[in-house]
């Protein structure tokens, strides 16, 4: 469908692809904790974990949760009866804010603070 | 006047195996309406472009279309206002001198479409059955089985003012056919005859609020609302119809815990 | 009227989630890279609060997670039976996660 994307609903595409991903990555997260009974694999995963490659996607994480997060709270409140005026600047707010917090967690996941 | 390129979407059920773009070329001024445009095309270049209008005020309703990827109606659209394509090599001036000469240079392409999602009759005529349809299963009418006063049932002016904005909707089908839900599911209800149930139960002469919210509060109902905001986008009488449909949801769950 | 409870409590946990997971970033990744080394998980996981509070988080983001899963089946797939089939593994998928988790939480 070709259709002229806008605010509200570039908003909600990003809402349903980050959605899908962070599910997905449940199954990820569980599975290395599920490693938690046996101290050595334990630690031969968390090994891995200091690889730059995965550290990086880790920002990555962050930056999906956020913005699944930001969203989230932005259509709860619109839901709940916050005019629909602010749905376009409450949007940009939402992704400058986000930004600027994934920034200060690459930061520290990438060892920015030690 | 300037030089515009009209690119339509166009399908004669009894030529085409499928849609085909065709572009005409045309002069007009940049304070006219697209519709003015497709008038003119069909007066003059094509007698058989096929599309919808009546009122020519934005009042009818029949001329909503999809003009450069969002739907409006076609009567309230200046030529100015619309977001042009660059000219790409347009392939009209074939049918005589006045559209050779539009088409030397031209100011750039309005791209004139079908509404989306639902199905092509002709060229820019679409059927609205299913969108009708949808309208026809809020139960959009009052019902009031208390006996009638001696004259009339009476509304304030200020409960007229909460169902004003949904009472200005003239069923054109730009907000439900701009819905990606809608796009994905036929089924859902779909913008418009949500805003439907919403003017009437909020209406405070109808007696049949628990019936009509039973209808709209299902899964392919106001569940089915992402706030997405393409539906206000597209509307043209402005009507706030996400905030409407949000209303819709808080007074579900209200009723629903009353209830039990 | 059907699908109010699952949208309300898609609020509700989302709302949860936006607090869990403040929390679980702040303690577990950006305190230091011994907050989740293997004695130190094991010690927190054996403590009842921080039990109630994986279990709860656990059920919430389950719970979001797939019951939006379980939206994109509903809005996205027409064929019934497709339809059917991607709801029972959704269903089964979010079982056997939720019994991960809970034997991962009851380790100690």
């Amino acid at each position: 469908m070709r259709y002229k994307l806008r605010t509200g609903s570039l908003a909600w595409l990003i809402h349903r692809v980050t959605g899908v991903a962070l599910t997905l990555y449940i199954f990820l997260h569980l599975y290395v904790l599920s490693h938690l009974k046996d101290p050595e694999e334990y630690k031969a995963l968390m090994g891995m974990m200091r690889n730059p490659l995965v550290r990086l996607s880790e920002v990555g994480l962050l930056a999906l949760v956020i913005a699944h997060a930001f969203n989230g709270v932005r259509v709860t409140l619109l839901e709940l009866g916050l005019s629909t005026r602010l749905q376009k600047p409450l949007f940009w707010t939402a992704a400058v804010v986000g930004a600027a917090i994934c920034l200060a967690g690459a930061w520290v996941l990438l060892g920015g603070g030690h | 006047m300037e030089n515009y390129v009209y690119r339509i979407r166009r399908f004669d059920p009894e030529k085409d195996a499928e849609p085909r773009w065709e572009d005409f070329c045309i002069a007009m001024r940049p304070t006219e309406r697209v519709l003015d445009g497709l008038i003119r095309i069909k007066d003059t270049l094509d007698g058989s472009l096929t599309f919808r209008r009546s009122c020519l005020h934005g009042i009818c309703g029949s001329c909503a279309m999809k003009i450069n990827g969002r739907n409006a109606l076609a009567c309230q659209t200046l030529i100015k206002d619309v977001p042009l394509l660059t000219p790409s090599s347009p392939s009209c001036g074939h049918r005589g001198a006045a559209e050779k000469a539009a088409a030397a240079v031209s100011k750039g392409v309005i791209v004139v479409e079908p509404l989306p999602a639902l199905p092509v009759i002709k060229d820019l005529v679409v059927d609205m059955d299913p969108f009708f349809g949808k309208n026809r299963l809020v139960l959009p009418y009052l019902i009031n089985n208390e006996p009638p006063p001696e004259r009339e049932r009476l509304q304030s002016p200020e409960d007229q003012h909460k169902i004003l904005q949904s009472i200005t909707c003239i069923m054109c089908g730009c907000c439900t056919s701009s819905c990606p839900s809608y796009w994905a599911d036929k089924e859902y209800l779909g913008p418009a005859a949500l805003v439907k149930a919403y003017r009437f139960i909020g209406d405070t002469r109808d007696r049949a609020t628990e019936e009509r919210l039973e209808k709209v509060a299902q899964i392919q109902g106001v569940w089915r609302c992402h706030s997405i905001y393409n539906c206000v986008e597209a509307c043209p009488k402005e009507i706030d119809i996400t905030d409407h449909i949000s209303k819709l949801k808080r007074l579900a769950v209200k009723k629903r815990w009353k209830r039990s | 009227m059907k699908g109010v409870a699952g949208w309300l409590f898609q609020r509700v946990t989302g709302v949860l989630l936006v607090a869990g997971l403040l929390l679980h970033f702040l303690v577990m990744h950006f305190s230091g890279p011994e907050k989740i080394a293997h004695t130190v998980v094991l010690e927190r996981i054996s403590n009842p609060w921080w039990k109630t509070f994986d279990v709860l988080f656990l059920s919430s983001v389950i719970y979001h997670g797939f019951n939006g899963m379980w939206g994109l089946a509903e809005e996205y797939i027409r064929p019934e039976g497709l339809r059917r089939a991607a709801k029972a593994s959704l269903l089964v998928m979010a079982a056997v996660l939720y019994a991960v988790g809970i034997y991962i939480v009851t380790l100690r």
